[in-house]
């Protein structure tokens, strides 16, 4: 079991996803191997197997479908887990694989129980997005509220997201940020990066305009508008407040 | 820190007696640690009001870890901040318990440091468990016991801190060395011990003879417990000396012998070991008369389980014997399999042993790539729940 981990995390390293893919329809350890990385020490390899998993669900559905369940479990389990890579990993399965998540996105995106495990969950916020597009802006004011966060990665990765997400009702909490000097890692979707949090709000404003702009519109972005009409988010439906 | 003490007049009661009071060593830390004092303030709060004040659950972790310390947040915080956040951290126990003065004293320093000063040793767990940290000493404290040497233990859906008796180190009964396995299987599966992946905990506990003194038939996913395959060892000489010494044979040995498989005429035992089902009885009351045989290894039984989903369960023999030599190649096979087979199939916490329920033990012994074998019994002598299809030919069906 241990070669097989050395081999998927070489694979993870050089961004080698086809490579686990193909380990996927060989080796029936790989899933459980996968799983195991989102844990790793070392940082990179974890986000990269946050992307594997995300893959994995696009190219075998079936696979993936069943740990669902069990990293919905491991943000809320009471026996001593924590789920760092949970929300993100749903978050890649539901933007590779939407149908899979359906029942289950509103879990991930209005999760806010565990602060821990907080800016995952914000940065699953950022990658539904465009899957997702009127779920995850029912978020939109709660993440705003966590832009005054005292903790550096969760007012980051809130920045991060509401940039994605592309919400011009983020823009006054976001100015407020365009200060703040201090480092958040930052995976986008490939590499990871410290940054700037003030860095990050400026390219996050830089969005919503850049989107406001595509949509040919001023300023409020809060009705349904990437491309569903009507229905779906309804407002004040924000689920669990810690 | 104010160093008055909460006023306890509920748990000043479990100090009276002659035993040893927790009340009692609680009140000594409270005099040094904030922590110590105002957890016996809400113990005290939860007499009066017959209700715990732990609230349920919290995640809390180190970065790189998936388990090991297990979240606890006080629902009265205000009124007793020390313990407003009180996490337990598990420390990953030595092999049969063994510990050196040093050892120990590090374990204590860094943990007066860090913590509430207040511990526990070897519960059902197995770990040695560390009770009340805050969430910011986390990484520090865990940082400091790396460095002196220690890890955190298993939780959540992961393979548990194993345990095992001291077996070799201390008893003429030990068919194999339990604390040798142990380090192995704990160095071997270091990733599966820290990086949950499994759809629930899966718990290895070994016994170095039937005795099971670490009750690892009732406690645990996978229970590996010393036994013979030959014949027991008689010394015939040291029979006649218990005789002499007055011990009733017949009455405490022979007619206590499950399978009845015993004869005693005064002067020689004889044994049937083809019908003896290696209880060990004979040789705990007996020991300098007799011992094991000398072709020793293990039994493999899976399935244990206390009762918190499905009801309490006990383990069922999967591998009636297996050498136990290192490196165990041959046991790491085995486990690895019952890995795959629950890992892919079982349903989210769900143990292997309500799993092999769900599922019919005859499918799961397929499905691991086992030969059933007319040894595998819930039950001593009990029949043996297995299939033999080739039997059934296809014309018989209709
Ligand atoms: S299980 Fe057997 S070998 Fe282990 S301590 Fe108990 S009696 Fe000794
Ligand atoms: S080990 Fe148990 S079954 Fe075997 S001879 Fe002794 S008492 Fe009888």
């Amino acid at each position: 079991m241990a070669v097989l981990r050395e081999t998927v995390r070489d694979c993870l390293r050089s961004k080698d996803y086809e490579q686990v893919l193909y380990l996927a329809r060989r080796e029936r350890r790989l899933v459980r191997t996968l799983v195991s990385l989102l844990y790793d020490g070392e940082p990179l390899v974890r986000w990269r197997a946050v992307t594997a998993v995300g893959r994995l669900a696009a190219a075998e559905p079936e696979k993936v479908r069943p740990l669902i369940r069990r990293f919905i479990w491991w943000m809320n389990n009471e026996c001593g887990g924590i789920g760092w890579s949970s929300a993100p990993a749903l978050a890649e399965i539901g933007r590779m694989a939407p149908e899979l998540l359906r029942g289950a996105v509103r879990v991930v995106i209005h999760f806010r129980a565990e602060r821990m495990i907080l800016p995952g969950v914000f940065w699953a916020c950022g990658r539904l997005a465009a899957a997702y597009p009127l779920e995850v802006r029912e978020a939109v004011p709660e993440l705003t509220g966590f832009l005054a966060d005292e903790d550096a990665a969760i007012r980051g990765q809130a920045a991060w997201a509401l940039g994605e997400i592309g919400d011009g009702r983020a823009r006054e909490g976001l100015t407020s940020l365009l200060g703040d000097r201090e480092l958040v890692l930052l995976y986008d979707g490939e590499e990871l990066e410290m940054r700037e949090t003030g860095k990050i709000s400026a390219e996050a404003l830089q969005k919503i305009s850049a989107d406001d702009h595509k949509q040919g519109r001023g300023t409020d972005l809060s009705t349904g508008s990437l491309g569903r009409i009507g229905g779906g988010g309804k407002k004040g439906e924000v689920g669990y407040v810690s | 820190m104010s160093a008055e003490l909460h006023k306890t007049p509920l748990l000043d009661e479990l100090e009276k007696g002659e035993w040893p009071s927790f009340v009692t060593q609680m009140k000594q830390m409270a005099k040094k640690n904030p922590m110590a004092r105002d957890l016996l303030g809400q113990l005290e709060q939860s007499y009066v009001d017959k209700i715990t004040h732990w609230k349920h659950g919290g995640l809390v972790g180190i970065q790189g870890y998936g388990a090991g310390i297990i979240g606890r947040y006080s629902n009265l915080g205000d009124k007793f901040p020390a313990v407003a956040a009180f996490h337990t951290v598990r420390l990953h126990q030595p092999a049969g318990w063994f510990y050196t003065t040093k050892a120990l004293t590090d374990v204590c320093d860094i943990w007066d440091k860090y913590g509430s000063g207040m511990l526990n040793m070897h519960g059902s767990t197995g770990d040695f468990v560390l009770l009340g940290a805050t969430t910011d000493n986390l990484e520090p404290l865990f940082t400091d016991y790396l460095k002196a040497g220690w890890d955190l233990g298993g939780s959540s859906s992961d393979m548990r801190t194993p345990s095992c008796c001291n077996g070799m180190a201390r008893c003429d009964n030990a068919c194999f060395d339990t604390m040798e396995l142990f380090h192995d299987v704990s160095m071997s599966y270091q990733d599966e011990l820290h990086r949950p992946a499994f759809p629930y905990k899966f718990k290895i506990k070994i016994a170095g003879c039937p005795n099971d003194c670490v009750a690892s038939i009732a406690r645990s996913d996978l229970a590996v417990i010393g036994t013979w395959k030959d014949d027991i060892q008689i010394d015939q000489a040291e029979m006649k000396a218990y005789a002499d010494a007055g011990v009733d044979i017949a009455g405490e040995v022979i007619e206590l012998c499950p399978t009845q498989c015993m004869a005693w005429d005064g002067s020689t035992l004889k044994v049937n070991n083809a019908q003896c089902n290696r209880c060990i009885h004979c040789i705990n009351v007996l020991p300098k008369a007799l011992s094991p045989g000398k072709e020793r290894g293990a039994t493999l039984l899976v399935g244990g389980k206390a009762p918190i989903l499905e009801g309490a369960q006990l383990a069922s023999v999967f591998v009636p014997f297996m050498k136990m030599e290192a490196p165990y190649t041959e046991f790491k096979e085995f486990v690895e399999k019952l890995w795959d087979v629950w890992g892919e199939n079982g349903n989210n916490r769900e143990r292997i042993g309500e799993f092999i329920l769900r599922v019919g033990l005859g499918n799961f012994v397929e499905a691991i790539e086992m030969e059933p074998d007319p040894n595998m019994v819930l039950h001593p002598r009990e029949n043996p729940y297995i299939f033999y299809e080739e039997y059934i030919e296809e014309g018989d069906e209709e």
